[in-house]
């Protein structure tokens, strides 16, 4: 059995796995954070609860995924144990994805890499689904009022995960497919990697957005939003879609959580991690650049993943127990961080959009009929290619 | 544009009592009035802020009492704010822009590829440069909203409210700190603007001697109450509005 579980051929140790682990949790955190900055350090769209978009990207694995990874293995002629119950899907969990689904996959890498994309694709949807059924009550709020729903939202999504055994086998959690058994080496690195590159990608993503008249909108959003209204702009619109569109990209982090730990449990969702210390790390870095985040999320990492590792060093040191130090370090470092330095470590810059040269457009004494502005539209109508705005 | 008896209470306070007035368009029309007499108020409740307790609000044959604010925005009903409200972490020249309508670059998915907007945005740097030039805001072009004196903001608050292409502008204390020169050159353009364009203007104003000259047509509101209206002379010599507003 234990020969079966272990499909870690080559497995890594000591500081190679302290550092594959602050990698892969950066990456994770940094797409988590990376989110947030787009949504409150650009936008002013305070989502308190970005654990709920987490949540469900391992969601979508542990309920969705495996059974298409149990059919896909069905279909070829392998007997699965029964896990239709509540009952079955808990404690047939362990034999079914180790002893007998891992090892198709590992058969199978095409099948194996599918099912990694159809995971991402669909958390993809699912939480920007998530994102707007969050937005549906909360977006009209104030910001203050929009936190407490968002932060309840967080719980809320925990206890289904709690209450209802289908989706994550409960309290107990259940296994999941590893995708990456066909990988000779480390699942960790391989998945470290995939993580960063994801990562690599959103950043790409948003940061094009940002630097756009979009992000400029945004960034008006969040300075003053009646006077974004006052010329004609749908405020609640456009801060519903950034919360989408975030939210989606947020669910990729619990899918790739999911598939490191092969493991899926309610527990592990918990809106300290995935809500509290992603804020910590915009509010550290310095909300509204990326710079800021990436340097905040890789500060904060490295020094959790450090503490839990050298945890016996630290406890030598301390009267208490090391792992109640991260919570007090957590409020410490938020207080720090609001009294000495509130607008981050790496301060938000003017940004004007690059490759548009400003500077000899508005030096340059060409003559334009600036009134000829373009009619105003009646109301909701549409410019006809831009069916999908607002 | 047209009201028929907007009322506003803040509490049991009236603070529009019953406003029924008619803007023809292409006309500059002045509001004037003493402090806390409802003409922010009025405003507010025209450009959608306020939903007014009672009476009904038309515009271009449309019943837009109790719209939300950017859809009546959208239909060329746009405003300015009493206390300049700009985008205090952006430059002048964004806070211009931010106000254009349909700039391709503002779609979310649009945005992500850069040639789509490109020439869009360049013409709308380039309107929005003239206008600044207009304005004499040019030099502050690349400053932060933030680092604008007060008089500068205001004319931002025009400068965002022309940028926007409204048809109808209701400018609230247009040049309440800018220099006369300036004013004079504001609403020479604002003169141009009704008649090259045809829009029409709400302006609420109290330094007369600058506005007065250049209104096709006054109203005078006291305490909530449109108290008297006409063209410039007549309002300035009625004697309920030379004790309301202009003292004895
Ligand atoms: N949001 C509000 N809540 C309560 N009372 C208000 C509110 N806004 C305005 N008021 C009251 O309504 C009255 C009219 O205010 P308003 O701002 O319309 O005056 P105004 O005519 O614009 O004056 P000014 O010339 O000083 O700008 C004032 O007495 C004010 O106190
Ligand atoms: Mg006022």
């Amino acid at each position: 059995m234990i020969e079966l579980i272990g499909t870690l051929a080559g497995e890594i140790t000591g500081e190679a796995r302290l550092i594959v682990d602050i990698a892969m949790f950066f990456g994770l955190l940094v797409i988590v954070a990376m989110a947030l900055n787009f949504q409150y350090g650009n936008a002013g769209v305070p989502n308190m609860g970005c654990a709920v978009q987490v949540i469900v990207g391992a969601f979508t694995v542990s309920a969705i995924t495996m059974r298409l990874a149990f059919w896909i293995v069905e279909s070829a002629g392998i007997k699965l144990l029964p896990y239709a119950s509540d009952f079955d899907w808990v404690y047939n969990n362990q034999i079914n994805v180790h002893i007998l689904v891992n090892p198709y996959l590992k058969e199978h890498p095409m099948i194996a890499i599918s099912l990694l994309l159809f995971s991402m694709a669909v958390a993809l949807v699912l939480g920007a689904l998530i994102g707007w059924l969050m937005s549906l009550p909360a977006i009209k709020l104030r910001a203050t009022y929009l936190m407490i729903v968002l932060i309840t939202m967080a719980d809320t999504s925990q206890i289904f995960g709690r209450n209802m055994p289908q989706i994550s086998g409960g309290t107990l959690g259940v296994f999941i497919p590893n995708v990456f058994a066909w990988y000779p080496g480390d699942r960790g690195v391989i998945t470290a990697v995939i993580t960063l590159a994801i990562g690599l990608v959103a950043f790409f993503i948003f940061r094009t957005m940002l630097n756009s008249p979009y992000g400029r909108l945004m960034r008006a959003i969040r300075e003053n939003e009646v006077t974004v209204a006052s010329v004609g702009k749908n405020v609640v619109g456009i801060r519903r879609n950034i919360l989408v569109f975030a939210s989606g990209i947020t669910a990729l982090a619990g899918v790739l959580n999911a598939f490191y730990f092969s493991f899926v449990v309610e527990a592990n969702y918990q809106r300290a991690w995935w809500t509290y210390w992603p804020w910590l790390m915009l509010i550290l870095g310095g909300p509204g650049n990326n710079a800021g985040t990436f340097l905040g999320c890789a500060l904060v990492v490295a020094m959790r993943r450090i503490i839990i590792y050298y945890k016996w060093i630290f406890d030598q040191y301390f009267f208490f127990p090391i792992s109640y130090f991260e919570d007090i370090l957590l409020g410490t470092l938020l207080i720090v961080v609001m009294i000495f330095r509130p607008s981050g470590l790496i301060p938000e810059k003017l940004l004007y959009i690059p490759g548009v040269p400003y500077g000899r457009l508005v030096r340059e004494e060409v003559r334009v009929d600036w009134r000829k502005a373009p009619r105003a539209r009646a109301a909701g109508e549409k410019p006809r290619w831009m069916f999908w705005r607002r | 544009m047209r009201t028929e008896n907007v009322k506003k209470y803040f509490g049991k306070f009236a603070a529009v009592d019953g406003v029924s007035l008619s803007l023809k368009e292409g006309g500059i029309y002045l509001l004037v009035g003493p402090n806390g007499c409802g003409k922010t108020t009025l405003v507010n409740c025209l450009s959608g802020i306020f939903k007014p307790e009672e009476g009904r609000i038309y515009y271009r044959g449309k019943d837009i009492t109790g719209w939300e604010m950017y859809k009546i925005a959208r239909l060329g009903l746009v405003r300015t704010f009493q206390i300049a409200s700009p985008f205090l972490r952006l430059t002048t020249l964004e806070n211009m822009l931010v106000a254009l309508p349909d700039n391709a670059g503002e779609n979310i998915f649009l945005s992500l590829f850069k040639p789509s907007w490109l020439e869009s945005e360049i013409s709308a740097v380039r309107r929005a440069a003239e206008l600044l030039r207009i304005l004499g805001l040019r030099h502050v072009w690349a400053m932060p909203a933030k680092t604008l004196s007060g008089g500068e903001l205001k004319l931002l608050e025009i400068g965002r409210a022309l940028m926007s292409g409204g048809e109808t502008i209701l400018l609230d204390e247009p040049v309440g700190s800018i220099d006369p020169k300036l004013c004079h050159q504001i609403f020479s353009h604002i003169i141009r603007l009704r008649d090259e364009l045809g829009i029409t203007f709400l302006v609420i104003e109290h330094r007369l001697e600058v506005a007065a000259q250049y209104a096709d047509w006054v109203f005078a509101m006291d305490r909530g109450k449109i108290i008297c209206e006409g063209t410039a002379e007549e309002v300035f010599e009625d004697p309920r509005v030379v004790t309301s507003y202009l003292g004895e």
